[in-house]
């Protein structure tokens, strides 16, 4: 068995807060010609119930030996906080204001059921779109169309209903 | 004389996020499937729940990071974090990737001998879509 070393660190989450991290990968220089800048890893978590409140904590198995950018998402019940840190040795310090969004309810008296929304992913742009409600991402399932001749993709989704999504950029881009 | 922090801001990427939502799911006649469900933008930048705001940021103070080890065999697939001298066991396809990904960087790997997985807890990764 191979071993390496990771870090991990636990916050408490404030009562009816579900919070979720990712960790930000720059991609080498040698596989651009194939992939994205960036990519995302979701950091695996263990829970621990304290009272009525959840401790986390939260595993970054791959750290960077300088440091590690993180994306910190707070769901609450109709907005989520989204907070960027930096993962330093033994620190993490939040790098910006955070910033609260609020995702609005739209009403619908007719009864809704999941429908296949068509969602064909960009490899090199890659888009994370999260139910804010359970917290889990949703996963585009790729197939192959043979009256077009293409591989497409397509996810569960249901309507009247909001999801957060959110990518990657270069700070140069625009 | 180059500005560490300032090289650093450079090499921080950019988060961009937005809310959508369905709009519509109603397929007309002579229509494809799926091509009638539309999404839409839907949030709004809140300005008002500090509370909430307040709440998180407390709870993202003064945390403590800790070092733990971990181990994958790429032939049994045993993927196993030792956390405070304790063996938990992890999702194998979550650590296949993370082991590639830090092999792939350079990452530098002890070999050992993979402890008894019996003993490992079973107190599993949350959190993550497999």
């Amino acid at each position: 068995m191979e071993m390496w070393q990771g870090k991990h660190f636990s916050i408490t989450d404030p009562k009816g807060v579900s919070t979720v991290i990712y960790q930000i990968n720059k991609t080498e220089k040698e596989f651009l010609k194939d992939s994205p800048k960036y990519t995302v890893q979701r950091l695996d978590s263990t829970e621990e119930i304290r009272g009525d409140l959840k401790r986390k904590t939260f595993y970054v198995d791959n750290p960077s030996d300088n440091f590690d950018q993180l994306l910190i998402l707070s769901f609450g019940a109709d907005r989520v906080v989204v907070n960027t840190a930096l993962l330093e040795g033994d620190k993490i310090s939040i790098t910006k204001k955070p910033l609260p969004l609020k995702y609005n309810t739209l009403y619908s008296e007719e009864e809704t059921e999941y429908k296949d929304f068509r969602y064909t992913p960009n490899l090199k742009r890659p888009i994370c779109i999260i139910d804010p409600e359970t917290t889990e991402e949703v996963i585009p399932k790729l197939y192959f169309d043979e009256k077009t001749n293409e591989v497409k993709g397509k996810c569960k989704l249901k309507p009247y209903k909001s999801y957060f999504a959110f990518e990657i950029r270069d700070k140069k881009e625009d | 004389m180059s500005n560490p922090s300032a090289q650093r801001d450079n090499d921080m990427a950019r988060v961009v996020c937005s809310i959508i939502a369905e709009l519509t799911n109603k397929l007309e006649k002579g229509k494809e499937p799926g091509s009638a469900t539309l999404s839409g933008a839907n949030g709004e930048k809140d300005l008002v729940s500090e509370d909430m705001v307040k709440n998180v940021q407390e709870s993202l103070m003064n945390i403590k990071v800790e070092d733990h080890n971990v181990g994958y065999e790429k032939e049994t697939g045993i993927a196993v974090r030792n956390v405070n001298g304790k063996n938990q066991l992890v999702d194998k396809d979550y650590m296949k990737k993370i082991y590639e990904d830090a092999k792939r960087s350079g990452k530098n790997m002890t070999v050992v001998k993979a402890p008894n997985v019996k003993d490992a807890s079973n107190e599993n990764s949350k959190g993550i879509n497999r």
